[in-house]
């Protein structure tokens, strides 16, 4: 039995063909597929980078419904430790990228994984300025803000 | 461009609430106006305090009066106690929990950890215990032992044997120690989390940790709002001004006693002076299920499950203990 395929398109109009398995994590793409059969799916706001990387993610985490048994089926604990290298190796600016991706197209364990690395980046930060830095924001606070915000937060540590 | 500006604020609330860390989040406060509201909607904290409390077991001194209570047969209790409390160092922090989270009106879950554990009565004694709270204390479970060892030849030791009375008294006198001390450590937490029950009612679950894992105080929603209606109508009262204690109040209890002189565990280790206690308020009727409350609150500890386990099905023992 051959599996069924879909085709997405990434913003620079180039085509991957998917298993509809592993497509389907996403809760949109699932859902477009049921409303729009046959049908290319653009994706208009994802590179061709970052779509490979969501597919990568998705045929790792892709569920055999029948029971094969085979060698692709990872015990859960090896899988946890393939999302933490996954994350591990894509820089900060396309770790963003891919979060807003898994969002998009609403993948709850992808957006988990981008969210906790984030999250750890930010806590391996040691001051209010490394953080700015490291995610480029602006600090829109003026001298008094700044001060009020600090007196009122003085962690006894 | 900042590399939140295209991520919504429900997404960044959730990785804010990755974060959890009080200490962490505070920080994020001073990144950005944005970062600035939104750090305080995390409703997972994990609030780390490096404060030793009260230090109402320094236990050199306890020895003495714990022998005087038990030739008064449990009857004086109330005499030894400030014994225990006069090390108590009053010492003032810069801020308190309820301040440091003031900014925060979102919280669910907040998590506690302490830096100073409690101190241990004698080297070599391991007690750990759980405590869950209302107003006052509601149940603890506390397992205890004196030391643990690898125990190559079990033959040697008869494991069943019996004890003599000496032995029993002896043995008593410990458990009753161990029993208390993680008593007053758990109505110390309790009560150094009084301003923080009272201002954040949003709260559903509120754990207080110490770093060792040594001792858990936790208290549910329903506990919290109990805490709260009572912290209000001593305030009406006016007693507010009078009272200066380092801790809550334990009311009268039931310590349901159950121990091992040595315990061997599948493991092959052997631990001495094992013992199990559940402690009730007197005043809670049904005090059978010890079993389900004790298996509850250490199932998910291997070794500490396995000795709950064991002990549950040894002989019991009940006590009664006055407020203290």
């Amino acid at each position: 039995m051959s599996k069924k395929m879909i085709v997405l398109k990434s913003s620079e109009g180039v085509s991957f063909v998917v298993e509809e398995a592993v497509a389907r994590q996403s809760k949109i793409i699932s859902f477009l597929v049921e409303e729009f059969p046959d049908r290319e799916l653009p994706l208009t706001n994802m590179t061709s980078e970052i779509l490979r990387k969501t597919i990568e993610y998705c045929k790792k985490h892709v569920v055999e419904d029948d029971g094969g048994g085979d060698s692709s089926s990872s015990s859960s604990g090896d899988l946890k430790e393939w999302d933490v290298k996954f994350v591990a190796e894509i820089d900060q600016p396309r770790l963003m990228d891919l979060l807003m991706a898994a969002n998009y197209l609403d993948i709850p364990s992808l957006l988990d994984v981008t969210c906790q690395k984030v999250a750890d980046t930010i806590a391996a930060c040691n001051d209010e300025k490394e953080i700015r830095a490291t995610f480029n924001i602006e600090n829109d606070f003026t001298e008094e803000e700044v001060e009020a915000i600090r007196m009122e937060n003085q962690y006894p540590i | 461009m900042d590399a939140f500006d295209a991520i919504p604020n429900h997404v960044v609330i959730d990785i804010l609430n990755k974060v959890g860390d009080v200490k962490t989040l505070i920080r994020c406060r001073s990144v950005s106006k944005r970062f600035n509201s939104l750090a305080t909607q995390s409703d997972s904290l994990l609030l780390q305090l490096d404060q030793i409390l009260g230090n109402t077991e320094s236990e050199p001194e306890a020895n003495t009066p714990v022998a005087s209570f038990f030739r008064s047969f449990f009857k004086s209790i109330n005499r030894f106690l400030p014994i225990f409390s006069r090390s108590a160092k009053p010492a003032e922090t810069p801020k308190t929990p309820a301040q440091i989270l003031a900014g925060f009106n979102r919280i669910r879950n907040l998590d506690v950890e302490l830096y100073g554990g409690d101190a241990n009565l004698e080297k070599g004694a391991a007690v750990k215990w759980k405590a869950e709270f209302g107003e006052t204390l509601k149940s603890s479970v506390i397992v205890a032992f004196r030391s643990a060892t690898v125990n190559a030849s079990a033959t040697e030791s008869p494991i069943n044997a019996v004890e003599t009375d000496s032995e029993f008294v002896c043995g008593l006198k410990t458990r009753v120690v161990w029993t208390i001390n993680a008593l007053m450590a758990a109505s110390t937490r309790h009560h150094l989390m009084r301003d923080l029950v009272k201002e954040h009612k949003e709260m559903e679950k509120l754990t207080v940790r110490d770093r060792e894992e040594e001792g858990t105080v936790v208290m549910n929603a329903a506990g919290m709002k109990e805490y709260r209606e009572t912290e209000a109508r001593v305030d009406e009262k006016g007693l507010g001004l009078e009272r200066v204690r380092e801790r809550t109040e334990v009311p009268n209890v039931r310590m349901s006693m159950r121990h091992a002189p040595l315990l061997k565990l599948k493991s092959g280790i052997c631990l001495e002076a094992a013992t199990l206690v559940v402690v009730r308020p007197s005043c809670v009727t049904s005090d059978d299920n010890d079993a389900e409350l004790a298996m509850e609150a250490f199932a998910a500890d291997c070794m500490y499950g396995e000795a709950v386990t064991a002990l549950l099905k040894r002989r019991r023992n009940v006590l009664e203990m006055n407020s203290f």
